[in-house]
């Protein structure tokens, strides 16, 4: 046999070996190894999203007050560290505090190849860090919130923690800011670098979160939070909140709590309470604010007239209980609503409920508070804010407690429980020709730096007529004759109506001891025009505080603010 | 070779003067010397096969370096965004800095005077 015979007979073994060979991998074992070859080869990356700044207004631009910062985590593969004295001088030096590891810890173990050492790093140290380029130390990028007006309306713009469970519109909102995470499957080389050969390559962009931008205005709030700073540094005074909104469209323009909190370092407060925006979801008793609606109510139904009278002896009976004016009340004898509406005398008021019933508080007079409280005014529940809120309790006419003398207290605004946000837009339907307009705090999506706004809603429902509400404004100006007088910018219209609430002690009864003072007022030209705002304070202390002394120096501080920053004319 | 089937070229010129002249041509076939036998055209094949293979595999390394040069060009963007972060985060910290401390909202608000006393 030559050798030729012997190349050709080597060869066709050879092949067909290989031809055996190939035939069992690529057809019988194809599945096997296909799947081998794809894990091998195949990476999967999660293509984050970036969550959606959040903007407030400031005059006609927005401006950010929630952004994202890419920051960076530390670590050190111990067991590629060349020189471990350089590495933890240089680090220490450029880090500083932000290294939480313990050296000796991380040089315990040399076997270790990953071992965090600083969190939250920035862009100019993980810069400085690169530049000296130190073997063994890597960094991995994330990004995190940064609130960079800190305090500055924190229980509105809130937080959100790695569990999804926050505050605010950090919270509310989380879905239209979180976006949504894209996916790239590809093939990569040994250093994870994706790479664009292979047929099965998939690429799902990322969808970024929106960028909302709110209707507060940046302005109006700051002035609402330093009118608030004000009244908190007073002794006693615990927590203050105040909420200002357009009663024509229920755009909320500023909505502040104090105390407040930084988000940035939500995890340092000592106590929790003061992640609530109170203006949603403290509940309470608001006490003769609710006069306002008790009028309105019967004035609409043709009860009474502002000018009709009654005879005040200071307190009346209604059942078995005896309900009486607050202390130091005077207007005794013959008055009209009017000054009873003005110096805020519950007996004006139960005597309303009277008038809506014939001259009792029976079951008629109760549906008919009920159902302008609750249905019209939409106290008790839910206005339909973007953010949390709660609905308080108002007690229907139809359960054993709905009974005579709760609704007389109900008049003036105890026995039941409500929030700041329920009042502040009951009253601007109140004041703005009965148009009901649920609260909103967005504004519309930034793009491109520009506000895309949203369609302006219509009113949800008529609560009173036109023509209740125009009468309702004067009387409200007029308890502005006395409640505040003078206190205005001269020129403008402003109403008002205070309220003084008694809150429970440790025995579950009502004490006058401690009160939660409350003022809620509307303010605009004086040519005939509806109001272009409303303003609500609360104030809370470990005192006896009324609506009218302590609650009424904030309200005209933020008022006359709102005057001069509308740029609406004074009159003559 | 039969006689009676030969041609002559020089007879194929005939009469034509300038036929007289190609008579010599292909009259001497030049054949190599060398020859490829079996085993070395095997081995070239094997060869070519080789070459197209390298080429096919420098191209497949030519795309890949184009993933590369991207994956820097990528990791460049960032980090410039990563600074374009940092600067915006910095500029919106200023301007808060600077909004609270000399804001035309904190120089215009004045003090008002306590509320009236009223009973409610």
């Amino acid at each position: 046999m030559n050798r030729v015979t012997i190349l050709k007979i080597g060869l066709i073994v050879a092949v067909a070996i290989i031809g055996v060979r190939l035939f069992q991998i690529q057809i019988i074992d194809h599945e096997k190894y296909a799947l081998a070859a794809e894990s091998e080869h195949t990476r999967k990356f999660e293509l984050l999203a970036e969550r959606g700044n959040i903007y407030m207004l400031d005059g006609d631009s927005v401006t950010p007050v929630v952004m994202n910062e890419t920051v960076w985590t530390v670590f050190v593969d111990p067991s590629y560290v060349g020189d471990k004295d350089k590495v933890q001088a240089e680090l220490t030096k450029i880090l500083g505090e932000k290294i939480f590891a313990k050296w000796d810890d991380v040089w315990s173990d040399l076997t270790k190849q990953y071992f965090e050492v600083a969190k939250n790093v920035s862009y100019d140290e993980i810069t400085a860090m690169k530049s000296v380029n130190l073997k063994g130390v890597g960094q991995k990028a994330s990004s995190r919130r940064v609130y960079p007006y800190g305090t500055f309306a924190s229980q509105v713009l809130g937080f959100i923690n790695a569990e999804g469970v926050g505050y605010g519109v950090e919270h509310a909102l989380r879905n239209e800011l979180a976006g949504t995470n894209g996916l790239l499957k590809t093939v990569a080389d040994v250093n994870n670098i994706p790479l664009t050969i292979g047929d099965s390559n998939v690429r799902v962009p990322a969808i970024d979160g929106k960028n909302i931008a709110l209707t507060i205005d940046e302005n109006i709030q700051r002035a609402t939070e330093k009118a608030l700073e004000k009244s908190l540094k007073k002794e006693d005074i615990s927590a203050v909140s105040a909420v200002v909104v357009n009663p024509n469209n229920g755009q909320v323009y500023a909505m502040a709590n104090l105390p407040g909190f930084d988000p940035e370092t939500y995890w340092k407060v000592s106590d929790p309470e003061v992640y609530k925006n109170r203006v949603l979801v403290d509940p309470y008793e608001a006490a003769s604010v609710c006069k306002t609606f008790t009028f309105a109510a019967a004035i609409e139904n043709g009860s009474i007239k502002p000018t009709d009278t009654y005879t005040n002896t200071g307190s009346t009976k209604v059942d078995d209980r005896t309900i009486q004016n607050a202390r130091y009340s005077t207007q005794f004898g013959n008055i009209t609503f009017q000054t009873a509406l003005s110096n805020s005398l519950n007996t004006g008021s139960v005597e309303v409920l009277r008038r809506m019933g014939g001259g009792q508080i029976n079951k008629s007079a109760r549906n008919l508070l009920y159902d302008a409280y609750y249905n019209r005014f939409g106290l008790g529940k839910t206005t339909g804010i973007e953010l949390y809120e709660v609905p308080g309790v108002v007690i229907s006419p139809d359960e054993v407690q709905g009974n005579a003398v709760r609704y007389a207290n109900m008049t003036f605004g105890q026995g039941m429980d409500i929030t700041m946000i329920q009042t502040i837009a009951a009253f601007s339907s109140v004041i703005n020709g009965g148009n009901y307009y649920t609260p909103t705090v967005i504004a519309g999506e930034v793009v491109q730096g520009k506000l895309v706004a949203n369609d302006t809603k219509p009113p949800t429902r008529q609560t009173i007529s036109s023509n209740t509400s125009a009468t309702m404004r004067d009387m409200l100006v007029g308890v502005r004759g006395v409640v505040g007088k003078g206190n205005d910018l001269p020129g403008y219209r402003v109403g008002v109506k205070s309220g003084t609430a008694e809150t429970y002690d440790e025995k579950g009864n009502y004490t006058s001891d401690r009160t939660i003072a409350s003022l809620i007022g509307f303010g605009g030209a004086d040519d005939g025009s509806l109001p272009d705002y409303v303003v609500m304070v609360r104030v809370e202390g470990d005192k006896l505080l009324w609506g009218s002394v302590d609650a009424e120096p904030i309200f005209t501080e933020i008022s006359n603010f709102m005057l001069g920053y509308l740029k609406i004319k004074p009159k003559g | 070779m039969s006689n009676a089937t030969f041609a002559s070229r020089r007879m194929s010129g005939g009469t034509n003067v300038s036929g007289a002249w190609g008579r010599n041509q292909n009259a001497v076939r030049h054949q190599p010397r060398v020859t490829l036998g079996p085993i070395s055209y095997t081995v070239t094949i094997v060869l070519l096969v080789l070459v197209v293979g390298l080429i096919y595999v420098a191209q497949g390394a030519k795309v890949t370096s184009y993933d590369h040069e991207a994956a820097v060009i990528d990791n460049e963007i960032a980090t410039l965004q990563a600074q374009r972060d940092a600067l915006a985060v910095e500029n919106a910290k200023i301007t808060a800095a600077a909004a609270t401390d000399s804001n035309e909202v904190a120089t215009t608000m004045v003090d008002t005077n306590t509320g009236n006393f009223v009973t409610e």
